[in-house]
């Protein structure tokens, strides 16, 4: 670290340190809970700036459903403002609740709930960001309808703190639901994948663990559909019957199920999401499982609903030259037309090799050259040329 | 060879128009009190001839702006002098994969064909604004457009997975992607709800939602405005998100009922709410009750559930067709979209009716009461210069009125033309270069859509910023 740090506890604080490093030419990391630091492609900056401080609540009106947050304020702050009023931000990404929600929002983060709620793009009301150009942007708005100007918010979020820096945001939020119940089903990708498609509403969250994961996680390691259902008791009881005619054995389990799952991934050398479409998920989950099977520790989960499937793979042990070269290799197979790879976490070296830019198109050039034109934020995060 | 030529060797000589008699039919959107006439229009009945068309434009350095039906409610599609670019030939759904509830359309897809067209697999497309009978899905995506089920289902935004997009300089982009997640950039996210500034788009992939295995209506009737928005308040505060929630205010309700689209509401009521509710058919039947049960606890007279889909239809259409009934009651309309936080809708519904007594207009409400996006409409005679006056000092009250609570200026129809003298109160000059910035990447020499969205000199102070660099 040549230059070291940069605290910044409020939005003034962050426009002067990014003037600092407009004219100084320093680039600087984006740094706010530090749960992403290892995520995306490896970042060239001399400075860090700390966004963690600039935290609390500006604004929750419980009767509105929204609350207005700095960005460094924490999933577990937010939940425990909202749960006194009987509310809850359905936004759950891996890892755990000490994620900020500038953060999260920055890197368009979620979990198992996607699949009933969305991600940080359905759910972001508003933010407000220093530009690398030095703008202070106050984007969208507080209410739950908008579309007065071009949409700045959709643009800053999953944008990995290259075009700003988020200092506050505002997010729905939900009722907490009357009952909400967690069911293990053991059952294989194909009946598990088919069948959760077809439950009408679709369930909060459904996740197919792989037998290590499910090993893992005390499931006894055999592939398993953990099920998530929100609503009211009657919604909610109806939607267990449908899940029971999918067949296997379902089980209750409790909803800290899902806080294990979401930390199981902690310390990972290399995490990869394939896209897919639902229809070609048990394939894919197949491809994926005997990938992962190949891998000392490493394991797969997937979201049926999204078409979603998550490879897991932990460090190698002491030694293992041939881990890198063979992840490398199976991983660039595996990437296909209709199987797209989004790399999540990966190898330093591996980045260039496996996914060298993910700004290949001319807008997203443009957009980063006209709202960090000196490329002082977080570059090389995108994997774009020095 | 001239441009006109250029073009007819693209589409063919009948579907280039440059008689006044013949462009005039263009000159407004939904909303009659803007007219803007076109230089030519154009209309490609393929996507190869959309591109070929944007590409002529391209070369001859010639604005345009794109059309779907029309029904628009920002002025949004009106050509100044420009190019008018009329997509509704290009009405072809490409492919349903009901499997994966995923269609592919052209722009000129009428929203409400699509619906019937997905409605063989049980599936629909849930963004319904109340022009679906006729607004396409083209329009949809550069207005990011409502409708009542956006309460519980979201908005066009939600719905749209991808786009081909034709860029004003005629490149092809293609924005998101039909499967899973998307990486880098939102392009996608930015593009919709672009109002034709940011390009063109020569298909759409949307997602198409399983039809509820049940649905319930119910319409609950008030001798007072502030009651039932009190009870809006408590059924949202209780957790449930009904498919929509409707409220119609008397002058509303009394030009709904004498108008063709009679839906049985009762006129000497203050307000009603079109409540619906809709999913699994277990606990259907009693969040009905326990919503009944809030309004009248909150003072309504009756709370009437629909008994069969033709009532249900029937409800229905009073509500979607009350812009249109408005029509019998003056020759103009002013419409407006803005959108406050839930808890100020008491509120700001008693300021509106101040504010409307006071310069003697009569505010017609009718709008989405759950999502907080207010319609007061304001019918009048343009021909009479001191009511057109009055109406527009009381829209703007209304609209700065709506700011202050916390709340924004247009919830569904878009900026466009309307409501541009107000972005300024919404947004800080760094926000509306941010805006100018990220269009000068989509559209460099402001030829798609020119005028629209960010006022003028906000983009001429960014631009000497830039230069000063």
């Amino acid at each position: 670290m040549a230059h070291g740090e940069v605290r910044a506890v409020n939005t003034a604080r962050v426009a002067e340190a990014l003037a600092d490093a407009r004219s100084s030419g320093d680039a600087l990391r984006l740094v706010s809970g530090g749960a992403w630091l290892d995520a995306n492609r490896p970042v060239r900056a001399s400075s860090r700036l700390e966004l963690a401080e600039n935290r609390g609540i500006t604004a929750y009106e419980p009767g509105d459903l929204t609350i207005t947050a700095r960005a460094g304020t924490t999933l577990r702050e937010v939940a425990d403002t909202v749960g006194a009023a009987r509310q809850w931000l359905p936004l759950d990404p891996y890892g755990t609740d000490h994620a900020t929600v500038g953060a999260i929002v920055a890197t368009g983060s979620s979990g198992p709930l996607a699949t009933g709620y969305g991600t940080p793009r359905d759910m972001t009301l508003g933010c407000e960001f220093v530009s690398g150009s030095g703008l202070v942007v106050q984007a969208g708005g507080r209410v739950v309808k908008n579309v007065a100007g071009f949409d700045l918010v959709r643009l800053v979020t999953g944008s990995w703190g290259s075009l700003g820096a988020i200092t506050e945001v505002t997010l729905r939020l939900r009722a907490l639901p009357q009952r909400d119940v967690t069911i293990a089903l053991p059952l294989d990708a194909g009946a598990g994948a088919a069948g959760i498609r077809s439950l009408a509403p679709l369930p909060a969250a459904a996740e197919l663990l792989s037998p290590r994961l499910s090993e893992r996680l005390g499931f006894g390691g055999v592939e398993v559909l953990l099920v998530r259902l929100t609503g009211s008791e009657l919604a909610v009881n109806a939607q267990r019957s449908a899940l029971a005619a999918l067949g296997g054995a379902a089980r209750d389990e409790e909803v800290d199920r899902w806080a294990a799952l979401r930390a199981a991934d902690d310390h990972a050398a290399a995490i990869v999401r394939i896209s897919t479409l639902p229809s070609e998920l048990p394939r894919t989950w197949k491809l994926a499982c005997a990938l992962t099977a190949s891998f000392t520790g490493a394991w797969c989960s997937a979201q049926p609903v999204r078409g979603v499937v998550r490879l897991v793979f932990p460090k190698p042990g002491e030694g293992d030259l041939q881990w890198e070269r063979d992840l490398a290799a199976r991983l660039a197979a595996l990437t296909s037309e209709r199987m797209r790879a989004i790399f999540e976490r990966l190898p330093a070296a591996l980045w260039t090799t496996l996914a060298p830019s993910a700004l290949g198109d001319g807008l997203s050039r443009g957009i980063k050259e006209r709202f960090d034109p000196g490329s002082i934020l977080n570059p090389g995060i995108w994997g774009e040329p020095a | 060879m001239e441009l006109i030529e250029r073009l007819e060797q693209v589409v063919g000589a009948r579907r280039v128009l440059r008689r006044r008699s013949e462009l005039v039919t263009y000159a407004a959107d939904g909303l009659p009190s803007y007219n803007k006439l076109p230089s030519l229009g154009v209309f490609p009945g393929t996507r190869e001839e959309l591109l070929s068309v944007v590409r002529v434009l391209a070369e001859a350095n010639v604005a345009f702006v794109a059309r779907g039906a029309g029904t628009g409610l920002s002025g949004g599609a009106l050509a100044d002098g420009v190019v008018l670019l009329g997509l509704n030939r290009l009405s072809r759904i490409i492919s349903i994969d009901a499997e994966n509830g995923l269609a592919v359309v052209e722009p000129g897809v009428v929203n409400a064909a699509l619906t019937r067209a997905a409605s063989v697999h049980g599936l629909h497309y849930a963004p319904d604004p109340s022009s679906q009978a006729a607004c396409t899905i083209g329009g949809n995506v550069a207005e990011n457009a409502g409708g009542p089920h956006c309460l519980k289902y979201g908005v066009t935004l939600n719905h749209v997975v991808a786009c081909t997009v034709a860029l004003p300089s005629g490149e092809i982009a293609t924005l998101g992607c039909a499967s899973g997640e998307a990486d880098g950039l939102d392009l996608l996210g930015a593009f919709v709800g672009s109002e034709g500034c940011f390009g063109v788009a020569l298909d759409v992939t949307v997602k198409l939602s399983r039809d509820p295995q049940s649905v319930r209506t119910m319409l609950a009737d008030f001798m007072s405005m502030d009651d039932a928005a009190q009870s809006v308040s408590s059924v949202i505060a209780t957790g449930i998100i009904p498919a929509a929630l409707e409220m119609m205010d008397n002058p509303t309700i009394r030009a709904v009922e004498a108008s063709i689209y009679a839906a049985g509401y009762p006129t000497d009521a203050a307000a009603v709410l079109l409540i619906e509710l809709d999913g699994a058919e277990a606990g259907l039947a009693e969040e009905a009750a326990l919503i009944a049960s809030i309004c009248m606890a909150h003072g309504a007279r009756e709370v009437r559930v629909a008994s069969d889909p033709a009532e249900r239809a029937r409800l229905w259409q009073g509500r979607k067709k009350a812009f249109g009934a408005m029509g019998r009651i003056s020759p103009h309309l002013v419409v407006q979209d803005a959108v406050v936080p839930r808890t100020k809708l008491p509120a700001i519904l008693e300021r509106i009716a101040e504010i409307g007594a006071r310069h003697r207009v009569k505010v017609c409400n009718v709008f989405h009461a759950g999502d907080g996006n207010l319609h007061p409409n304001i019918p009048y005679d343009a021909g009479d210069a001191d009511e057109t006056a009055r109406v527009h000092l009381a829209m703007g009250e209304i609209m700065r009125a709506c700011v202050a609570a916390g709340g924004t200026i247009t919830g569904e129809h878009g900026i466009g033309i309307d409501k541009l003298d107000y972005m300024e109160d919404l947004f800080s000059a760094d926000t509306l270069s941010a805006m100018c910035a990220l269009r000068d990447v989509f559209d460099p020499d402001r030829r798609s859509n020119p005028g629209k969205v960010v006022p003028l000199h906000s983009c001429r102070e960014w631009r000497m910023a830039k230069s000063a660099q």
